[in-house]
Order: C-alpha cells, then sequence, then structure tokens
C-alpha cells in the first residue's frame, strides 16, 4: 500500500498509538455515589472511585449534586479538608471514597482528578479491568477482519494465479494468528482477575484455541508441502478457505449459545458485539474502543504490507538463484 | 446410469473386495471401547462422559477410514484413469457419497457398539434427536474429509496429515454433535433443547459441502 | 515506592506506550530495510 511508503504518515502512526494505549491507562474509571456503596455493601471493595458535581462545602461536609438517597454527602475529614478548598461549587471531582455504612453517608479518601475532560464508567463487576476492553476487544476483532481478508486473498489467488495474491493471503494469516494469539493472552490476563484462573477451559477459551490451532495447521501445511510453488500455493488456499469457514462459528456462534462467563455468553447480549449493532457503554468508553480498533487494524495494514514485501522479496531472490 | 453413481459403483466394489475401510475402522472402534472398559470397570458413566467418548471414536475413526478415499487412487496409480474418464463434480460427488455410507456404518456400528458393551448408561432418550445430530454430523465429516483428502493426495507427504487438517476444521462441529448426543441421552425431548446444535450442524454443513463442492475441481484440476 | 503506588495508573500507562512504541520503531526498521532492499535491481 502506498500509504505506508510515507515516513510522515508511520511517525503520525506511532506517535498516536503510543498516545491512545497512554490515555487508556491515564483516563480515571468513575462511578456514582451509588456505585460506590453498593460495592462496600457487597464486600467488593471498600475504597470506591466516584465523579459528582460539587455543591457545597460546609464546615462539616461536603454536597454534590449526585446524590444516592438522602445520604449522598461526603464526610470531609481533618486530612483532606484542605483540598476542597482549591474546588469551587459547580467543579467536577474524580475522588475515591469509602461508604461508612453506619453514618449513611461516605468518606473522601482522596480527590484524584478536578473538572476531567472524560472519564470511563465503572463497568458492573470490572472496574479499573475494564479498560482491557480497549485492547482485547480490538485485537480480536481485528483478527477476524484479517482471517476474512485472507480469505478473499486466497479466493483472489484462485481466480487470478497471481503470486502476489498468494503472498498476501500467508501475510494476513500471519498477522491474523498474532493478533489472536494478543486477544488470547489479554483475555487470559483478564480472566485471571476476573474469573480467578488464567486458563479454565471456558466455551469461549475453547473456540480461541481451536482457532489458533487451525492457523498453525495451515503454516503447518504450507512448509510440510514439497511441491511447485503453484501447487503448494493452490493447495495452501484451499485449506486456508475451508478453514475459514468454520472460523465464524467459532468467534461468534458457539461461545454465544453455550453457557460462558464470557459476555455475550448463554444468550446475553455482548455490551460490544451483538446482533442489535448497539453499543452498550458509556460513550467515552465507546470512542476509545473504536479509535483503538481503527489504529489496531492500521498497525495490522502495515504488518500485513511488511510480510508480503518480504515474502515478495525472498520469492525473487529464490527466481534469481 | 449418471457418471457419480458410477463412480460411488466402483469404490463400493472395491471396498466389498478389499473389505480395508470397514475393517480398519472396525478394529479401530473395538480397540477404543475395550481401551474405555479396561479403565473404567464397574463405573457409572455420566452422558456427558459417553457422548465425547462416542464422538472421539467416530472423529478418529473417520479419520482411519475415510483418508483413504483419494490416496489409495494416488497409491494404486488409478487416479490418472479416474481423471480421465470423470469429470470432478462426478468425482467429488461418488466420492462424498462413498464417504457418508462409510461414516453412517461407522456411526451405526458405533451405536451397537455402546448399546452393547455400556448397557447400563447408555440410554437414548430421544431417537429422533439422536439420529438427526448423528445423521449431520456425519454429512459435515464426510464433506470435510473428501476434500481435505483430495488436498493431500496432492501432497508427497500423506500419511498422518489429514488429522491434523481436519480436526480444528471439524471442532465446531465436534462440539455441537457432543452437546446434541449429551442432550439426547439426558431428556426425552431433545430436539427442542438441543435446537442451537442443531442449527450449528445444519448450517455448517451446508456451508462446508457448498465450500468443499465448489473448491474440488480446484483440486482436481491439474 | 509510595509514590509508584500512588500512581500506578500512569506508571503502567507509560510502560504500555512505551512497549508499543518501541514496536512501531521495530516494525519502522524493518520498514526501511525493506525499502532498501526492494531498491537493489
Amino acid at each position: 500500500m502506498r500509504l505506508f511508503r510515507s515516513n510522515i504518515f508511520l511517525w503520525c502512526l506511532g506517535i498516536v498509538l503510543a498516545v491512545q494505549v497512554y490515555l487508556s491507562f491515564e483516563i480515571p474509571v468513575a462511578g456514582s455515589f451509588g456505585d460506590a456503596a453498593m460495592l462496600s455493601m457487597s464486600g467488593v471493595q471498600d475504597v470506591t472511585p466516584v465523579k459528582a458535581t460539587l455543591v457545597s462545602v460546609d464546615s462539616g461536609f461536603a454536597r454534590f449534586s449526585d446524590l444516592y438517597g438522602d445520604s449522598g454527602r461526603v464526610y470531609v475529614t481533618d486530612r483532606s479538608y484542605g483540598t476542597y478548598k482549591s474546588s469551587r461549587p459547580g467543579d467536577v471531582l474524580v475522588m475515591s471514597v469509602a461508604y461508612d455504612r453506619s453514618a449513611k453517608g461516605f468518606d473522601l479518601v482522596e480527590i484524584i482528578r478536578e473538572n476531567p475532560a472524560i472519564t470511563f464508567p465503572m463497568i458492573q463487576g470490572l472496574g479499573e479491568l475494564g479498560r482491557n476492553m480497549l485492547f482485547h476487544v480490538p485485537m480480536s476483532m481485528v483478527a477476524f477482519l484479517a482471517f476474512l481478508l485472507g480469505t478473499i486473498y486466497s479466493v483472489l489467488y484462485l481466480v487470478k494465479k497471481n503470486h502476489d495474491y498468494d503472498r498476501r493471503a500467508r501475510a494476513s494469516s500471519a498477522g491474523g494468528f498474532l493478533f489472536t494469539a494478543l486477544a488470547t493472552v489479554t483475555g487470559s490476563i483478564w480472566a485471571r482477575f476476573s474469573w480467578g484462573t488464567f486458563w479454565n477451559w471456558d466455551p469461549r477459551e475453547t473456540s480461541i484455541f481451536i482457532l489458533l490451532l487451525i492457523y498453525a495447521a495451515y503454516f503447518m501445511l504450507r512448509s510440510l508441502l514439497e511441491e511447485s510453488e503453484d501447487k503448494k500455493a493452490r493447495i495452501a488456499a484451499v485449506y486456508n478457505i475451508i478453514a475459514f469457514v468454520s472460523v465464524p462459528f467459532l468467534m461468534f456462534v458457539v461461545p454465544r449459545i453455550t453457557n460462558s462467563l464470557h459476555p455475550g455468553g448463554g444468550g446475553t447480549e455482548a455490551p460490544l458485539l451483538n446482533l442489535s449493532g448497539k453499543t452498550h457503554t458509556a460513550p467515552s468508553l465507546g470512542i476509545m474502543f473504536e479509535i483503538s480498533t481503527l489504529l489496531f487494524f492500521i498497525v495490522f495494514l502495515w504488518m500485513k504490507d511488511l510480510v508480503t514485501r518480504i515474502l515478495r522479496i525472498h520469492d525473487k531472490r529464490a527466481e534469481a538463484l | 446410469m449418471s457418471s457419480w453413481q458410477a463412480v460411488l459403483r466402483k469404490d463400493l466394489r472395491v471396498e466389498f473386495r478389499t473389505r480395508y475401510g470397514v475393517s480398519a475402522v472396525i478394529m479401530f472402534l473395538l480397540t477404543t471401547v475395550a481401551v474405555i472398559l479396561y479403565s473404567t470397570p464397574g463405573e457409572r458413566l455420566q452422558p456427558s462422559i459417553l457422548s465425547a467418548l462416542l464422538w472421539i471414536s467416530l472423529f478418529f475413526g473417520a479419520m482411519t477410514g475415510l483418508s483413504r478415499s483419494f490416496v489409495s487412487e494416488e497409491e494404486r496409480g488409478t487416479s490418472l484413469m479416474l481423471r480421465l474418464y470423470a469429470n470432478g463434480e462426478s468425482v467429488f460427488i461418488g466420492k462424498f457419497v462413498y464417504n457418508l455410507l462409510l461414516m453412517i456404518s461407522l456411526a451405526i456400528s458405533a451405536l451397537i457398539f455402546f448399546e452393547f458393551f455400556f448397557t447400563k448408561d447408555f440410554h437414548v432418550r430421544d431417537w429422533s434427536a439422536f439420529v438427526l445430530q448423528l445423521v449431520l454430523g456425519a454429512i459435515g465429516i464426510a464433506a470435510v474429509s473428501t476434500i481435505l483428502s483430495a488436498l493431500i493426495s496432492r501432497a508427497s507427504q500423506k500419511g498422518a496429515l489429514l488429522p491434523i487438517l481436519a480436526l480444528p476444521v471439524l471442532m465446531p462441529l465436534v462440539i455441537a454433535t457432543t452437546d446434541a448426543t449429551r442432550i439426547a441421552l439426558e431428556v426425552p425431548n431433545a430436539v427442542a433443547n438441543a435446537q442451537g446444535d442443531l442449527l450449528i450442524l445444519f448450517s455448517f454443513d451446508v456451508a462446508m459441502v457448498l465450500v468443499s463442492y465448489v473448491l474440488f475441481d480446484v483440486i482436481w484440476r491439474d | 515506592m509510595d509514590f509508584l503506588e500512588h500512581n500506578a495508573l500512569y506508571v503502567v500507562g507509560i510502560i504500555s506506550a512505551v512497549i508499543w512504541f518501541g514496536l512501531f520503531l521495530f516494525m519502522f526498521g524493518v520498514e526501511r530495510r525493506v525499502r532498501k532492499l526492494e531498491r537493489e535491481p
């Protein structure tokens, strides 16, 4: 592709990518006072980040407009009383608070951010782990697109018999394999902190494992064949197309109808990829998710382009010998 | 007589003469059942385990029997003749139907073995669902192994390539059939309960048969 | 230690950004080598 020959474009991509990755961690996750009370009462965590608008600071406590019942007061402790002094009524504060069950109020632990431009929502049961939605989900989406692209190139090869399509198919499938592996690793880390273990053969984990096996078999087939280049390319293209038939089943169908802990399993609606085509998450996270997907996809396209060109040089040298 | 029937008749005649496919598959099944019986004396086997065992033996039985269809043509040196006398379409349909028949006979013998050897535990509660998923599973396995067998017969190393290539591709089908078998062993009205599995099987079969039918010509034409 | 614990989000963010930027630099290096090879006859 032409675009990747431009150094300016590549540097922009690199810098935007780094900024996006940094922001994915830097933007604070904040819920409501209701979240904080619920998490504390259910024993999940005592201290929760909360986002609310400051109404007034009296001698005893501060009032916020995001009220939880009639007990939506943040008690100002001696230690942190001074921190409110810089904030004026009307300021939006992100602060970590602890629920005080006996007083039915909240103790301020610390102020995290004043008037933040953007915050991530507190997702039920995820908290800070929700940030992984900006890595794990885009990676698996890019992986699917890569396999789709690889299959399209395989079909094009069989139709046009141009070896360049074969190289592109190989490069796309390799990129898809890499992104599937990355999605597996990030998913496994997520599972460790959400479900308790790195790997427990949840239907979703089983299907991604089989997906990796399919493409491992594809590359193995390719390396085991000792035929002419034409024949090799034809056999590999046919296998690639057959293999892709089971990819949608593994990625979308089987984990959706079986009982899975993964969102979207067992008939529940997944928050980002679902049949109704809606995104069930706050717009801030949704936009960051879309930017992430786009950036990872461009990175994949660049990788595909690089591998294709390396293969082209390789084949050219083999021909010259 | 259309030409795919000729291919089918030829294959059946070769099979009756050598009985290679059927005997290999039956030996495989017997060995599997014997190993299971030996290692679980007097134990109650749950439907989930029985369905997994049934499909493990069916899958690998299919891999030993069905992989022969094109490799044997290459080994006997008859593939060139076949290519001269029949077009790709009729070869594919003939071989596919032959593989399907072999697969169904394998499924029937596996069913008889399981009914006979696991009398205590193996009770099919819903025969209509059980037969339906068995037939759908057989169609999918036959389609995939026909095209992949043709694929590896063109390669120089044929040996153990088929199970490695076929296992991951067939995995969605094996997962769905295993689940459907478990449901048919557990509850009486299994068709309604295993609806999702049957739907997966049906769509997988349709997609696989169509794709392998279209792609077969590419491999067959040299 | 207290500093790291307090600013964990920034620290993790910077580390991940550096890793991704490193990947970018690696790919950029490959890109330049490929371009050089492509220019060869």
